[in-house]
């Protein structure tokens, strides 16, 4: 075998066994190879024995395996912990606003649809508190947030003005829980009524209590009316904080 | 629990990824016969393989089958190992000489191919410590040109002409 029998490019290839050995070259560098193999002598027994003694390492989890196995591994690692975060960034954007203020809103909205003319006419607001209720948000999550309005009632009569309110919410379609169960001089109030009906109820709650104090959420319900029809065909969920006045 | 137990253990192993007792079992022979070559010392060569297996264990977790065999990954650890070797035996062998001004036999590695027929420990000696790693990764070991490039940390064409002029060497040798 000779450089100019023999290429470089073509001993690779016969090597490799994309060519096949047709002439004596050829033939005689599969030769060598063999020979050289077969001179060439494995491990003995005591480097076997050693290295078989080897401890084990611990196994790789799942994760470790797919970011030790390249970038498609490590895509499939990253891929749902990158989704995982930028819903949970979303999911608290939209908690954030919807919690408190907007749901406060939202309820005053729906109230507002039907009482806008009693507003015009300079009718007192029943007395209700919410805080925070100047916030402006998107209208369409009205159906998922919670209003939370505090209603003060006469002295003793929380229990018949929860029953009151139970009334009024069940014979529009809705339902009240209740916490605590049996209630003390203030109960927490969940309604839900259906969007249509929620102004209706609302303003017959509110209208159950006592010492108005402020009309400034009517005029936030005035501003924001524009937003009341789009909730009229979803649910509407209301915390209600009924307390008796001292 | 040893390498060679846990290498029955193979029903719970995924394919794409051996354990290291099975990685150990399948390429022990190929990383001796390398640093056999490499080294022309048989007792050096396992003295050395025991030490790849060992860092290899150690580095296990590193090892990334989506980049390619295990046995290019070992070889590289193992070449690595012997460079370590052979430069911190040089500074040995420079410290020796200058303190016992002797002569360094360097012979002796050559002498260390006795195990081989006498005819392929001659032309063994005739090459170069780079083409007999090129001859061991290519022949011994079997691994494609881009694999030995990748080892040796060459282009494939320079792989490809040392890998040449070796053969011919050896061819050269073994024809006399």
């Amino acid at each position: 075998m000779t450089g100019d029998e023999l290429t470089p490019e073509r001993l690779d290839a016969i090597l490799d066994g994309r060519e096949p050995a047709t002439d004596d070259a050829a033939r005689d560098v599969l030769a060598l190879a063999a020979a050289l193999r077969e001179a060439a002598p494995g491990a003995g027994g005591a480097l076997r024995a050693r290295v078989h003694a080897l401890p084990q390492p611990e196994p790789r989890g799942r994760v470790r395996r797919l970011l030790a196995g390249g970038w498609r591994g490590r895509l499939l690692v990253a891929a749902p912990a990158l989704s995982a975060v930028i819903v949970a960034a979303v999911a608290i954007g939209v908690l954030g606003q919807s919690s408190g203020s907007d749901s406060a809103r939202i309820a005053l909205e729906q109230r507002d649809a039907t009482t806008q003319p009693a507003n015009e006419a300079g009718d007192a607001v029943p007395p209700v508190s919410a805080p925070n209720a100047a916030a402006k948000t998107a209208d369409t999550r009205a159906a998922l947030t919670t209003a939370p309005l505090v209603v003060r009632v006469a002295k003793d009569t929380l229990t018949a003005r929860l029953a009151d309110i139970r009334r009024l919410v069940q014979d529009a379609g809705g339902a009240v829980e209740t916490s605590p169960a049996s209630p003390g001089p203030a109960a927490l109030l969940t309604i839900t009524v259906p969007g249509a009906r929620s102004a209706d109820i609302l303003r017959a709650i509110v209208n159950l209590g006592v010492a108005p104090e402020t009309d400034a959420l009517s005029a936030d319900a005035d501003q924001n009316r524009s937003g009341a029809a789009r909730v009229q065909d979803a649910n509407a969920h209301v915390a209600v904080l009924l307390t008796e006045a001292p | 629990m040893t390498v060679a137990a846990l290498a029955l253990r193979t029903h719970s192993v995924s394919p794409s990824l051996p354990t290291f007792a099975q990685a150990a079992e399948a390429n022990l022979d190929a990383v001796y016969r390398y640093l056999r070559q490499l080294t022309g010392n048989p007792h050096l060569a396992e003295d050395l393989t025991s030490e790849t297996f060992e860092r290899a264990l150690r580095v296990w977790s590193r090892y990334d089958p989506a980049r390619g065999p295990v046995l290019p990954w070992l070889v590289t650890i193992a070449r690595r190992i012997a460079l370590d070797h052979f430069r911190s035996d040089t500074r040995r062998r420079g410290r020796e000489l200058r303190a016992a001004a002797a002569e360094v036999d360097t012979s002796r590695e050559l002498a260390d191919h006795a195990d081989l027929p006498p005819q392929m420990t001659a032309a063994l000696g005739l090459l170069t410590q780079a083409e007999r790693e090129v001859v061991a990764l290519r022949v011994l070991l079997d691994l494609d040109s881009a694999e030995a490039a990748a080892v040796l940390g060459i282009t494939t064409s320079a792989c490809s002409t040392q890998l040449h002029r070796a053969m011919t060497k050896l061819r050269t040798e073994l024809q006399r």
